[in-house]
């Protein structure tokens, strides 16, 4: 069996693809060796919903073939994968991280694996979360049937959720890439937490059928990866219309970096007190040193804010009265009580109360937030923020405690601190990027564009990445 | 169907908007999760019916970004 060295489980996609091409392995023993790193080190960190092996070298074994007669089927040939356990797997269990569902079993793969199998890319595995990705509300890190997630930088802290097991997965090197999704924030925050790239779509790009619902309204399924380019490469694939999805946008998604203007011409809306006041306080001189390295890109920077609307009120009422409506069943049966946090049993409890009236207004005010940040879209072409504004909290204290930032004497302005919910009610895509360490940890910029703009954001996430270094670093072995 | 907005509009709502997001009533937190739970939900209905949009907005249900 061909040496298969551990750079290769930090290696990009375009690297790894061309290392089969040239035949230095083979896809059956880059699968094992995949899959042999998963098995062992995935426990270690929570991240191992289920392996996949036996399928993922029969798939290796058709790769291997192809290859041998010059078949290619682009970059994502023989590249190992998994995903977060809320898409289907076709005869394989699938969880949503919830004890309820441990035994749940579908017969078909989700949209988004059937199109990344098509082009070889080879599934290895399925990838813990939070259960039910995150319901209305969550309150400890321990909210999953897999335990919590542990962050590959230091195991005593959370790797963020709700997409746990992809952004630690990824950041150990124990697949290249994975799938999560996002209903509110849940691939920004592992992606900033576990020091990777991780791009939430824009709404409707990618075919979500296969996926457990939490939200129709807002639930998106993206890639985590290794860098902006592997974002692209995979988005490449999994983008594109769905009749299966009634939410699908019908578009595609076609990677053209190349194509993005130049830098000059690209204005950056940026809220200067998301970094001096916002942050953690340990974490601004790093967040400072990013700001700068962004802007030297040469865009033009222009200070910007988001409106004062109720972000907060508007999301929390849309994503409780529509997942009250999906797992009204599970309530009702009284299963809900197996899930592992007390804070979304209740939750989820109570939301079947939340009057038709709240969440027709939550909707209309929804209507007034994707005017606003139109209106503001109009003037600039990407806002730039924090990503999270902390680092990953540790996993013993409760997320009320420690994702809240000190409000004992808040800045004067809101800042853009508001990007993830705004983000996400507007349908809006954003790119994590990994953009420094505070106390060791991983802290991300996160850069939102207009509707359908990825290719803007890929632009500006290549410029960064080949400027900087931060998101080739690796947590310690 | 798509609500058009004119910016007059939007500035309206946004500055009477202002003191609703400002507000931040501090009540004891109660102990009891269920009740906590629909205390956060009742909460977030009072910020919501504060809150004054024009009479000709439509929910955003046909849903495009």
């Amino acid at each position: 069996m061909a040496r298969i060295s551990d750079d290769i489980f930090f290696a990009g996609i375009l690297e790894i693809n061309a290392k089969l091409k040239a035949r230095e392995f083979s896809c059956v023993e880059l699968t094992h060796a995949f899959c042999d790193r998963l098995e062992s080190l995935g426990p270690r960190y929570n991240a191992l919903a289920l392996s996949l092996r036996e399928q993922a070298v029969r798939d290796a074994h058709d790769v291997d073939k192809d290859l041998k007669i010059e078949r290619y089927r682009g970059p994502l040939q023989g590249v190992p994968f998994a995903v977060k356990d809320l898409l289907t797997a076709a005869n394989q269990i699938t969880t949503w991280g919830a004890t309820p569902y441990v035994a749940q079993v579908f017969d078909y793969d989700a949209a988004a694996i059937a199109r990344l199998r098509r082009t070889g890319a080879i599934l290895i595995g399925k990838l813990s979360m939070v259960e039910l990705a995150g319901g209305p509300s969550y309150n400890s890190c321990a909210a999953s049937h897999f335990g919590p997630g542990l962050n590959p930088w230091d195991t005593s802290r959370w790797s963020g959720g709700s997409s746990s097991g992809s952004g630690s997965a990824v950041a150990a090197g124990l697949v290249p890439f994975a799938l999560g999704s996002e209903t509110s924030g849940s691939i920004l925050t592992p992606s900033a937490f576990c020091g990777i790239t991780g791009l939430r779509p824009t709404f409707g790009l990618v075919s979500r059928y296969g996926a457990m619902p939490l939200s129709w309204t807002l639930d998106k399924i993206g890639p985590m990866a290794r860098s902006a380019e592997d974002c692209g490469l995979v988005l490449r694939v999994i983008a594109g219309g769905d009749s299966n999805d009634a939410s699908s946008s019908g578009k595609s998604f076609y990677y053209s970096p190349e194509w993005v203007r130049p830098m000059k011409d690209v204005k950056v809306g940026y809220a200067p007190v998301d970094f001096e006041g916002w942050a953690q306080p340990a974490a601004r001189d790093s967040f400072r040193q990013a700001l700068d390295a962004f802007k030297s890109l040469g865009a033009e920077m222009v200070e910007k804010q988001l409106p004062g609307l109720p972000y907060g009120a508007v999301i929390s009422t849309v994503i409780s009265a529509e997942a009250a409506s999906v797992f009204e069943p599970l309530i009702r049966s009284g299963k809900v009580d197996l899930l592992s946090d007390k804070e979304q049993i209740a939750r989820l409890k109570a939301a079947l109360d939340i009057p038709a009236r709240d969440y027709l207004k939550a909707m209309r005010v929804r209507r007034v937030i994707q005017q606003a940040l139109r209106d503001l879209m109009s003037e600039v072409d990407v806002l730039l923020t924090p990503a999270r504004y902390s680092i990953a909290p540790k996993v013993s204290e409760p997320l009320d405690k420690s994702l809240v930032v000190d409000e004992s004497q808040p800045p004067k302005s809101d800042g853009m601190r508001f990007h993830i919910p705004a983000g996400n009610l507007a349908g809006y895509p954003a790119l994590s990027l990994p953009c420094g360490f505070s106390d060791k940890m991983p802290i991300a910029l996160s850069i939102m564009s207009r509707p359908f703009d990825e290719n803007l954001l890929l632009g500006l996430g290549n410029a960064f990445q080949k400027t900087t270094d931060w998101h080739t670093k690796r947590p310690p072995a | 169907m798509r609500t058009k907005f004119s910016r007059r509009q939007l500035a309206v709502t946004l500055v009477a908007a202002a003191p609703v997001v400002a507000q931040n009533p501090v009540p004891a937190p109660p102990s009891d999760p269920l009740t906590k739970a629909h205390e956060a939900l009742q909460k977030n209905g009072e910020i919501l019916s504060k809150f004054e949009i024009p009479i000709s907005t439509e929910p955003s249900f046909i849903f495009k970004p």
